[in-house]
């Protein structure tokens, strides 16, 4: 089926001037193609006449255009229509083919399979959901025309939410050359953005059979505050079932581990020990690719394989359209704090992990905040507004594979009127932080609930 | 799907509360007429209401083949009442248990928030007798996937987390003579079709094509969550 949707884009496009760079100088109005400069030269080129649209039926309601099939993406393409059923809903996303990014480290020791992740179609959820599946590129951003231009023509929008995501910052980690960068990004993956990357993962999980892996976290608000310390107690816990001669070496930029402190630290000491060696305040700021060295500020650690977590920002797209907030130190948007609209502009909302928000960038936050971001845009279109809303972040981490024993967390955020701010987690935030079977069980129907309300089968 | 008609019945069962007339089925909101299912053991013998466990919720399918219910025995009285409303705005209110002590109530065991349900193997849906960690109360409906928690004394009400509306309830019949239980109907939001849909294949696999779909007749059993699935959670 995703062939005979790419045929028919593949037959348009050959109408049209397909990859063309598209610019616009007019007032307002930011621009952009992955990687290139002549976005901010805001030269006008060939492809963007108002002729070049992509091919889509009429708008039968005030169109709402969502860029990124992501949790986020998905969870306002899911509910926008069943909060306004007048809204025309169109979801754009590079990728063609959906897998998880959420859960996917229990792929790598056999708690999931592949098709738990991977076996959810774009087709179905546009269906269930009643919405059209765009699979095409963003390109460029005319905000004065509400127009969003893709690698296959333009859409007009009257709402536009961007969901791109996350991109790697190499750069906070000391890996700034080029050559460097790519090296460390396809042999040492971070594994939390792209599907490919939890290929090779799983690859290296199966081939490792001795010596030491790493797994490197992050400073700053990175995706899934718990998901490297996981990665490193499954890749642990892979270890010893197999009896592997080896050993996991965690180099955490943090002087603790970010969440869930107490149900880590039993695992690390009661599961682990002697497999999994913990350093905190160990920020990378080096890594040789090919000697297989990670720098920190005081020592250099050989490994033998290893997954190298960067710092993250807001996916670039953002930057590339001309929304990031200067103040942000994760290059995230400009939006407003409860409404989520870019400041001024109250046609273009930025959610999920491209938010400013000190929110926990994890699937569950982006499944109850898109709900509730779907209902703030169905009101607006009626010309109204809603109250604020605090999104959910109920958060499993797998400590142990076998048997599958995970903890939890149950947070929601506070609103401060008078700043304007988040400024913490509400007081009813709860943990359990004693591993255990049943909290395994409900880690799975918990990804499979996401799931069912992404796509709606 | 075939399914029965809609039947309203706000003013007529609220007059009904009003007048007392309690012998008869009282309810009021949206609801589905259903066969007229006794509810039996394992054994094909009928359940008597006054001597249900109330340490754990019994499952029975009712009224399809593949839509689980929790029949719940309540340490107290859940009377009549309580104002409820679904996801699409839908006003109505709870029926009240049945049986010698009005305390016994049936709900569609599937969750509202993202349908997780009593699985052979597994549910993380589940009735804690005790005190939920989740609600901070006893005597709650839990489903740990995303910690949502509803009252089962007030007509399945969402008590904490993020389901938006009300587990639809099972109207449910006691014969004062004999002590038997029938489920009769159902009301509340409107679940089993998105349900079916999301489910169909895994159902299909495990009943057999289409049988899910097949309504319940006679009598059904209703077996303790414990005994229907392996493992049964509640938090």
């Amino acid at each position: 089926m995703n062939n005979e949707m790419n045929g028919d884009l593949n037959r348009r496009n050959f109408l049209k001037l397909s990859g063309a760079i598209l610019a616009a100088g007019t007032a307002g109005c930011a621009t952009g193609v992955t990687g290139s400069a002549i976005a901010e030269s805001g030269s006008k080129s060939a492809g963007m006449a108002s002729s070049a649209m992509i091919n889509l039926p009429k708008a039968k309601g005030p169109r709402l255009v969502i860029v990124g099939a992501g949790t986020s993406g998905m969870t306002i393409a899911a509910h926008a229509k069943k909060d306004y059923p007048n809204f025309d809903v169109v979801l754009v996303d590079k990728r063609d083919m959906y897998s998880s990014c959420f859960n996917s480290s229990l792929w790598y020791v056999g708690i999931i399979n592949l098709e738990f992740l991977a076996a959810h179609s774009f087709l179905d959820a546009a269906v269930n959901y009643k919405y059209i599946f765009v699979n095409a590129t963003v390109t460029g951003l005319d905000r004065s025309a509400r127009k969003l231009y893709t690698n296959d023509g333009a859409i007009n929008y009257d709402f536009l939410v961007l969901a791109p995501g996350i991109s790697y910052d190499y750069d906070k980690i000391g890996v700034t050359d080029i050559d460097a960068k790519i090296a460390v990004g396809q042999m040492y993956p971070g594994g939390f953005i792209s599907p490919m990357e939890h290929v090779t993962l799983r690859r290296k999980f199966q081939e490792f059979e001795g010596g030491t892996f790493i797994q490197t976290v992050p400073s700053g608000n990175y995706r899934c505050l718990p998901g490297p310390y996981e990665r490193a107690c499954l890749m642990a816990g892979w270890i010893k079932k197999n009896k592997i001669p080896g050993k996991v070496l965690i180099l955490d930029a943090n002087p603790q581990v970010t969440i869930k402190q107490a149900g880590f630290h039993d695992a690390f000491d009661t599961l682990y020990k002697g497999i999994l060696e913990w350093k905190p305040t160990s920020a990378v700021t080096g890594v040789d690719p090919e000697k297989k060295i990670i720098k920190t500020e005081f020592d250099s650690y050989h490994f033998d394989d290893a997954s190298i977590y960067p710092n993250i920002r807001a996916s670039t797209l953002i930057e590339q359209l001309g929304l990031v907030d200067p103040k942000s130190l994760q290059k995230e948007a400009h939006v407003d704090t409860r409404f989520y609209n870019v400041i001024g502009d109250p046609h273009v909302y930025v959610t999920g992990d491209s938010r400013p928000h000190p929110y926990s960038k994890s699937a569950n936050t982006s499944n109850t905040e898109g709900q509730y971001v779907a209902r703030v845009l169905a009101a607006r279109a009626q010309g109204k507004e809603i109250a604020w809303e605090s999104p959910e972040t109920v958060c499993y981490s797998m400590t142990n594979a076998f048997p599958p024993e995970a903890i939890k967390v149950d947070a929601k955020y506070v609103y401060d009127a008078k700043k304007d701010e988040i400024t913490g987690f509400s007081p009813d935030t709860k943990t359990w932080e004693t591993r255990d079977e049943a909290m395994g069980r409900a880690y799975l129907e918990w990804a499979q609930g996401i799931y069912r309300d992404m796509f709606g089968a | 799907m075939d399914r029965r008609n809609f039947i309203k019945v706000c003013s007529a069962s609220a007059a009904a509360i009003a007048a007392g007339a309690q012998s008869r089925l009282v309810y009021s909101g949206t609801a589905k007429d259903y066969a007229k299912v006794k509810l039996v053991d394992v054994d094909g013998q009928p359940l008597k209401a006054s001597s249900l466990s109330q340490k754990e919720a019994y499952v029975f399918n009712y009224p399809y083949a593949g839509t689980p219910c929790f029949l719940i025995s309540l340490p107290a009285a859940a009377p009549a009442g309580a104002a409820l409303k679904t996801e699409a705005g839908e006003e109505y209110s709870f029926a009240g248990g049945v049986g010698p002590n009005k305390n016994v109530v049936a709900y569609l065991a599937i969750c509202t928030h993202q349908m997780a349900y009593p699985k052979k193997t597994e549910s993380q849906m589940g009735y804690n007798a005790g005190l939920s960690e989740v609600a901070g109360r006893t005597a709650v409906i839990t489903c740990c996937a995303h910690n949502s928690a509803f009252d089962p004394a007030a007509g399945g009400k969402v008590m904490t987390g993020k389901a938006s509306q009300p587990l639809p309830a099972i109207r449910l019949e006691h014969d004062a003579a004999t002590d038997e239980l029938y489920a009769t109907g159902m009301y509340g939001a409107e679940l089993i079709d998105t349900f079916f849909k999301n489910y169909k294949a895994k159902l299909n696999a495990e009943l057999g094509f289409g049988k899910y779909r097949q309504e319940a007749k006679g009598t059904t059993p209703a077996v303790l969550l414990s005994k229907y699935s392996a493992e049964a959670d509640s938090c």
